[in-house]
């Protein structure tokens, strides 16, 4: 085998190709003890670590860098050999307590300080919609999650529209890209409700749901958030800073998508129910629309009665009026030829009385006749001649 | 002639007639009058009821069409 001979360049060059190509090595995280650290220009400068061996690490931007020399920690990058000086560089995206402790330690300080802010509060939490259309799903593309997702939204309801952002889920970038898929659906009018899903891990693979940065975007965001993250036992701040969380994936899916066919049912029933009702409310009104027209019709009948009980009754009083004035009329009639005829001297003449003249001449005073003289006695049945023998008169 | 007016005609008579200087020849003419008063009246409450048949007829029929047929 011919030995190759190149310039420092060339191959300088050619080590960082061979590591750049490495997709292994874009994307890892190594854990050691910090020493040499400084900052320098905004930048932090450190080495990291152990019994056998260092890594040269620089993380740009160092404001939010927390960690001095003899830390355990972990860091999260990529590595990078710079062609012109020959090294090899560890880039920190992100640098964090090394083991559980530590990590847990920073989880409750930081959910501590966002649950202060009210970031958490159960005041901002929005309601999910009942009957999302379109559901933005930020998760990775692959793997069991989103297929668990998009099986159980077909199941409950063919017609939901399920977009999916492709994110990481862990490890370095994680984070930002999660951001970027909640910041994009919130851009989509179409979009209903969002979910952010991830299966379960371990409490570092579950970091960068337990990151600052998410929590601020998912409580800038307008849209409602569902939390499916990890499993039952696991608890993000994602979870508490989402509208709602549920305990899987599948829940999140679940909760997000309505239910078609129930749906199609209920408004089956609800118009059988309206059309009866309607049809019970139009007979009621039939049934009262006839009472109250027999009622007008009774009215009527009664009316008329009582015009024709008036109109005979007038009738008869004036009948009566007429027979009692005519009677009267009679009875005053009969009552004056009874008194002219009491007045007749045949009347008088009947209860035995007489009428005495003399020579054609009525007497009616012994002064007009003498003792001796012949006179005439009228009787009502006749006549006879009398001759006077005494008189006496009682004026005297 | 409406049935109240004959009505009040006839109230009008039998006022007349209870006055007590009616002559016999006023109360034969009022008596005569009053028989016609009587007769309109009669005759009005008797067409009023035919036409009050004729409607009741008229509503019976609809209201005991059924639901479907009233829509159109």
């Amino acid at each position: 085998m011919k030995t190759l001979s190149l310039t420092v360049v060339q191959f300088n060059t050619f080590v960082k190709n061979i590591l750049d190509a490495e997709e292994f090595l874009s994307n890892i995280s190594v854990f050691g003890e910090v020493t040499n650290f400084k900052i320098s220009g905004g930048n932090a400068y450190f080495d990291i670590k152990d019994e056998n061996a260092m890594l040269s690490c620089v993380k740009f931007g160092a404001y939010d860098l927390s960690i001095k020399n003899g830390d355990l920690i972990t860091v999260y990058g990529k590595v990078n050999f710079y062609v012109k000086s020959g090294r090899l560089n560890f880039i920190v995206a992100k640098a964090e307590a090394y083991g559980l402790g530590g990590l847990y330690q920073k989880f409750m300080e930081l959910k501590e300080k966002l649950t202060k802010e009210g970031l958490f509060s159960e005041e901002i939490k929005k309601q999910i919609p009942r009957f999302a259309k379109t559901i933005g799903v930020v998760t990775s593309e692959t793997g069991a999650v989103i297929r668990d997702i998009i099986h159980v939204a077909r199941g409950k309801n063919p017609f939901t529209n399920i977009i999916v952002y492709p994110s990481k889920v862990q490890g370095v970038g994680a984070e930002d890209e999660l951001v970027s898929g909640i910041e994009y659906f919130n851009q989509r009018e179409d979009i209903d409700t969002i979910i952010i899903a991830r299966g379960g891990g371990s409490l570092e693979d579950l970091a960068p749901f337990n990151t600052e940065k998410l929590v601020r975007a998912i409580y800038k965001s307008e849209k409602p958030i569902i939390s499916g993250v990890g499993h039952e036992t696991d608890f993000t701040l994602c979870d508490f800073a989402s509208d709602l969380r549920v305990p899987t994936p599948s829940v999140a899916s679940e909760v997000a998508v309505f239910d078609y066919f129930e749906q199609v049912n209920y408004i089956i029933e609800l118009t059988k129910n309206i059309t009866y009702f309607i049809e019970k409310n139009l007979l009621n009104l039939k049934e009262k629309l006839t009472s109250t027209s027999k009622q007008i019709m009774g009215d009527m009948k009664l009316k008329l009665k009582e015009s024709e009980t008036q109109t005979l009754m007038l009738c008869k009083d004036i009948e009566n009026l007429v027979f009692t004035n005519l009677k009267n009329k009679t009875n005053l009639f009969d009552k004056l030829t009874s008194v002219i005829s009491a007045k007749s001297p045949l009347e008088i003449l009947k209860s035995g009385y007489v009428a005495i003249e003399r020579d054609g001449k009525r007497i009616s005073s012994v002064d007009e006749i003498d003792i001796g003289n012949i006179v005439k006695v009228n009787l009502v049945d006749g006549e006879v001649t009398a001759k006077i023998e005494s008189k006496k008169n009682y004026k005297r | 002639m409406t049935f109240e007016e004959a009505i009040e005609k006839l109230s009008g008579i039998k006022d007349q007639l209870e006055r007590p200087d009616i002559t016999l020849d006023e109360s034969l003419k009022l008596y005569k009058e009053s028989v016609d008063y009587t007769k309109t009246c009669l005759d009005l409450l008797k067409s009023t009821d035919g036409k009050i048949a004729v409607i009741k007829n008229e509503l019976d029929a609809l209201v005991e069409k059924p639901l479907n047929d009233i829509d159109d």
